[in-house]
Formats: structure tokens, sequence, C-alpha cells
């Protein structure tokens, strides 16, 4: 029994004490991700988008907190990837080099919000390959007003370094971010 | 000349000897081409005129090219001096140390052209003693009588020199081996007519324009010949020459494998060195990685040209690698000393008393070739341990640890987490959790450890995390809250024989 508690204590002594550890953890889409925000997307005030950039290269899209969308009473009922054409939600990417990946424009909608209301439509904010949308939106809508910053993300797209460094130009970074949008408040 | 070597001499056919050697062939190509074998070669063979004086000149014949210096079937290989002088040379230089010793031959091209142009001579005006259409049936291969006829001399030579200890035998299994290349300048200008004949090799679109001089290439073009196309191109039989083959002797060992397995106990360092663009990843001062950090130790020992670093899987650079440790090899080329159990221990007990600690090592000891079976043995079906400090959103309760505990055999389902997606295609992958155990962590209220098991090729951080819900379950749905992991160890990789 003995040997049991000092092979447990020698385990523990390995980790972090309580008061080393951080009050609240770091999550991982602030960790591995540099946040970065369209405000006004497609002209529409208050349409502001999230763009979080993974060291990778690779970004993923969605409603910012202060989108009206969020912003409004009004539940949101349906997020739509059938936008025209095609439906985002039939693409598909294979292999490593994601043969047959669609290429969107910056101004190229991913889906249509609906609210008992409203519509907003979502739009990519940087040219790059769609390589994946978030259909537990389709069943599960109310994910986007609840898991913000993570589960209620729209899509996952591959931009080329060029579109990147074009985009970037245009995008605030979350302090500029929080400066402009909390001034409203 | 020898009692024993004439009797030898006189049971063979004379009339087709007498032809050889007066054709221009050395008396151990004659011995070749009449199927001669075994240890005969490496003991003093007279020369042709002293075997035609022996056997009788005969007549008949037009010109007696027996008295030429150089053989024309062989060039001049088997009638090599120095041979010995040579290979002790090269031996010296590299500085191998090795118990035993294998040969490996290379003679030009040129030397099967020739053989097949005494062949067809042969076949004409002996039809009852040579049958066969290709030579390569009934007579003693080129290299093996290389072989056969410097073995010995090697063996001699090697046993004179004190300075490389006692006797080392020649033995096709031995993992050092000497190599003896035979060139000849004109070689390939004489071989020339077979590609043209054949309208290039097909077989090689691309590729250097000498590949058509392997030994294997003019062997393709020369089965394809008939004999009479083949004598229509190529004096039958072959024409004399004036130099003989030059030798060039290199010696080298097989690769050694040093196993065992290693621990990792700094988050700041990855197992193999990571540059991107140029840039070396890792803390400022701390570049170096887990495999240079053994490497470095283990290495010099060796006197080796390189090392290459082979472990187990991997784990990422602030993930520590506990317990038992990884299996990992060393595969070392080229080693100039033989290495003993006992300094392979000192090594190990050197890496471990490296003062930053950041890796250790277990089990050190040299393996065969078998490590590649046993490596690849723990890829697919394997199952890893881990500890994870994981965070909850909420307070933690023993009925966290008890929804975690019951969890058996829980199959999730992992869409290839953005971090990797870049590189990998986007799938989904079904892995199992085999067993998960839950511990407090030192009265932390919102912090845990958690213990789990996985199937090889689970991603851990993002069965905590979620992975913006893209893996499922994860430990923050079954829980209902926000999960997130601060750190990951691998506490176990199970694996039988390392």
């Amino acid at each position: 029994m003995e040997d049991k508690e000092e092979e447990n204590a020698a385990v523990l002594a390995l980790y972090p004490r309580a008061h080393e550890l951080p009050a609240r953890a770091p999550p991982a889409h602030e960790t591995n991700f540099t946040h970065y925000f369209a405000l006004d997307v497609g002209g529409k005030e208050f349409h502001d988008q999230y763009l979080y950039r993974h060291g990778n290269g690779l970004c993923v899209v969605g409603l910012a907190p202060s989108h009206l969308a969020l912003r409004s009473p009004s539940k949101i009922k349906i997020v739509d990837y059938d936008v025209g054409k095609k439906s985002r939600a039939d693409m598909k990417a294979s292999g490593r080099r994601k043969k047959d990946a669609q290429v969107l424009e910056e101004n190229s909608s991913l889906c249509k919000v609906s609210s008992e209301d409203a519509e907003f439509l979502v739009r990519c904010c940087i040219r790059g390959q769609l390589l994946e949308v978030n259909e537990r939106l389709t069943s599960d809508p109310s994910l986007l007003s609840r898991k913000v910053p993570s589960q209620g993300y729209i899509a996952i797209l591959m931009p080329k370094p060029e579109a990147w460094k074009k985009a970037e130009k245009s995008l605030l970074t979350r302090e500029q971010y929080k400066q402009q949008r909390m001034q409203q408040e | 000349m020898e009692a024993l070597f004439r009797e030898a001499l006189l049971a063979l056919p004379q009339a087709p000897l007498r032809d050889l050697l007066r054709v221009g062939a050395c008396s151990l190509c004659a011995m070749r081409f009449l199927s001669v074998r075994g240890r005969v070669y490496s003991q003093s063979v007279p020369a042709s005129p002293a075997i035609l004086a022996e056997i009788g000149n005969g007549d008949g014949l037009e010109s007696d090219r027996s008295s030429a210096s150089c053989c024309t079937v062989c060039q001049g290989i088997l009638q090599s001096a120095g041979v010995g002088l040579a290979v002790l040379e090269a031996i010296q230089k590299e500085g191998h140390e090795f118990c035993d010793f294998s040969l490996e031959v290379t003679v030009p091209s040129a030397t099967l052209v020739r053989e097949r142009s005494l062949w067809c001579y042969l076949r004409k005006e002996h039809p009852e003693d040579f049958k066969a259409e290709d030579p390569n049936e009934c007579i003693v291969s080129l290299k093996e009588a290389v072989k056969w006829t410097f073995g010995p001399q090697i063996e001699a030579a090697l046993v004179k020199n004190s300075f490389l200890g006692m006797g080392k035998v020649m033995d096709k299994n031995s993992n050092f081996h000497i190599s003896l290349v035979f060139k000849h300048a004109n070689s390939s200008s004489e071989i020339q007519f077979l590609s043209d004949l054949s309208g290039g090799d097909s077989k090689r679109k691309r590729g250097p324009v000498e590949a058509g001089e392997s030994i294997a290439a003019v062997q393709r073009s020369l089965a394809s010949i008939s004999s009479d196309a083949f004598a229509r191109h190529y004096p039958c039989p072959p024409p004399q020459l004036d130099t003989p083959c030059e030798l060039v002797s290199s010696c080298r060992k097989d690769a050694i494998f040093v196993v065992g397995r290693y621990l990792k106990y700094s988050r700041s360092i990855s197992q193999s060195p990571w540059t991107i663009q140029e840039d070396r990843i890792g803390d400022g001062s701390v570049q170096a990685s887990a495999c240079e950090i053994i490497g470095d130790v283990i290495f010099p020992h060796f006197k080796a040209d390189s090392y290459k670093f082979h472990a187990a899987g991997r784990e990422d650079i602030d993930v520590r690698m506990l317990g038992s440790g990884r299996p990992f090899l060393l595969e070392i080329l080229n080693a100039r000393t033989c290495s003993k159990q006992e300094e392979l221990l000192k090594l190990e007990h050197a890496i471990n008393s490296n003062k930053d600690g950041w890796v250790k090592v277990k089990g050190l000891k040299e393996a065969g070739n078998e490590v590649w079976t046993i490596m690849r043995q723990g890829e697919a079906d394997k199952q890893k341990e881990y500890t994870a400090v994981v965070w909850l959103s909420r307070p933690v309760t023993e009925a966290d640890f008890t929804t975690l505990s019951n969890s058996k055999e829980l199959e999730i389902q992992q869409k290839t987490p953005v971090r990797v997606l870049h590189r990998r295609s986007p799938l989904v992958r079904p892995r199992i959790i085999h067993w998960m155990r839950c511990e407090a962590l030192h009265d932390s209220s919102c912090y845990f450890l958690l213990h789990l098991c996985t199937q090889a090729g689970t991603y851990v951080k993002e069965f905590v995390h979620g992975d913006l819900g893209r893996t499922y379950p994860n430990v923050g749905s079954l829980l209902d809250c926000d999960a997130e992991i601060l750190c990951l160890d691998v506490t176990n990789v199970k694996m039988d024989f390392l």
C-alpha cells in the first residue's frame, strides 16, 4: 500500500502545484490561432466576422460577437449553406493536396443565417480553397450564438500566402476590434 | 608442374583446351570455359605456354596468341598482381575493425561480350563439347573465378599484417565488404555495337547514358541476340588487347544498429531537428533535439560516416515522453569500430548524466537487421498511455471522475485536426479511448489529471479540447462543459521487444 502511495506522490510531483496553475486555462482557439476581425462585411453595418488564422496558414471563419445576428433578441433558426448555384456543404476536398477544393473569393458567400425576422449573408473575407463547412450548424443552429468563438465556426479556408498578405491589410487585430466596437457600446 | 595439377589437366578435353590457350585465353579462363571449379584457382596455375608445352601444341591454327601478355577474355583480371596489397591499403586507409569479410567484385561489361565471342568460336570449332546457346549455363562466371583466385590471397595478406589482428576469413555472410572494381578504358566503346543493335535499351528511358553499360543491361542485350547476329558484329574469337584492367579496391561495413528507449523531460525540445525556412524551432538557447542529444554521444564512438535516427512514433515538442520511454534505433553507417556491450553501457551513463537532463535513454544495446520488423510491429495496433492536465470551465466533481472512468472502449470520431489539416487528408478517423482514470490535482478546483489509454494514432489534445467540436465525443461533451488541456505527457509506449 505504501509503495502505491509513494508511486502516486512521485507522479503528482511531476505536475504543477495549484498555485502554479493559471486560474483559467487559455482556450485552444486562443493559443493556436491569431484572431482577426472584419467589420461591416459586404458593406452591411454590423455584419462583423472573425477570421482565426492558425500558424499553418489555415483560416477559420465565423460570426464575431458584435454581429447583428447575435445581438438581436430573435433566435437564429436556420443556417443554410446553399447559396445559389451550389450548396457549399457539397464540397469535396480530398487527399493531402486538397484536390477538388473550390477556390472562393473574398466576397464569395459561405452561408445564409436566418433568424425569425432577418437574413444575413456570411462571406469568406479571404481568397482561398474551401476545406470544410461546419455541418453541425445545419442541425443545431444555436451553436452559432452559444459557442461563438469555437464550435460555432462557419468554415475553414486555406489561402495562399499572397492572398493572406492582401487580406491582412483590411483586417483588424483583436485590440483594434475591441477599440472600434467597444466604443460603440 | 605439380603432379596433381598435371593429372587434372590431362583429364580435360585436350583439343578445346589447346584451342582456348592458342586463341589467347589465359589458363584460368581456359579452366573457366571447361567448367573447372574450386580451390585450384588460387593455387599457382602455370601460364599458357607452360601448359601448351605439356599437352602438346597441336597444329592447324594460323596464329598462336598463347604468349600474349593480356588474356583476351578476362582482360587480365585473373592475372592481376598485388591484389592483396591493394586491399590492405584500402583497409588501412579507412581504419576498419572487422572479424571476417565478403568480396564484392565488379568487372567491365566488355568481359561478357568477349565471353560470348569466345563461346561462339568454340561452338563452331568443337560442337560436341560446347552445345548450349547461352554460355552462362556452363562456364564459370568471371566474378566467381575472381573470388576463388584472390580470396585466399587476401586472407593471406591479412594474416601477415598483424596490425589487423588474427586471420580473417572470407565469408559471404560477413557484414564487412571488400570491393574489387576492375575497370578498362575501352570497355564502353567495345559494347557500343550492342545498344546500336537493339535500338537502345528500351527499359531505360531515363537515367544516365552509362546505364546501358551495366552488366545487367549487357546481359539482357546479349540474351536477345542470336549467335549469328553476334558473330556479324564482333570478331570471334575475341581480339587481342594491349592494356590490362586496372583495379580499385575499397571497403565498407554494413549498417549497425544501436537500439534502446528514450525519455524526454523537456517541453522545448523536439524529437528530431526541426527547421522552418532556415529558422531552427525551439527556445533560444535550447536548439538541440532529442535525436541530436542521443546521437552526439553515441555516434563519435563508432567512427562512422553518418547516422540516422528512427523512433517508433513521435511526440509533439511540448509533450514529455515519460514512463518506460519510446523505442528508438540509431542506424550507424560504415562504422570503423566494433562495439561491446560494456562500452554501450558507458555511453548510456554518459547520456543520462548530462547536466541538462532533458533526455535520458534506457536499455542501449546493439541489434541486427531484425530491428526493422520489430519497429514496424509497433505501429498500427499498439495502445499508448497518456497523462493530461485538464481544465474545466466549472469546478471538478467526483461525478465527473466517475463519468470518465466508467467509459470503456469509447469510440470517438476525429476530423483531421486543424493544426495538421494543411498537410493531411481531410478525413474522419474513428478511434478508441480504451480507458480513462482521473486524479485530483493538488487541491485545484478546476484542474485534474486525466490518465488515459488510446488507440495508436489518436490525437489526444483534440480529444480534450474538442478542436472546435470536430472531435466528438470529447472531454467537454462528456462532462457537459468546456474543457481545455494545459499540458500532455506520454506515459507508456507498449512494445514487446525493445
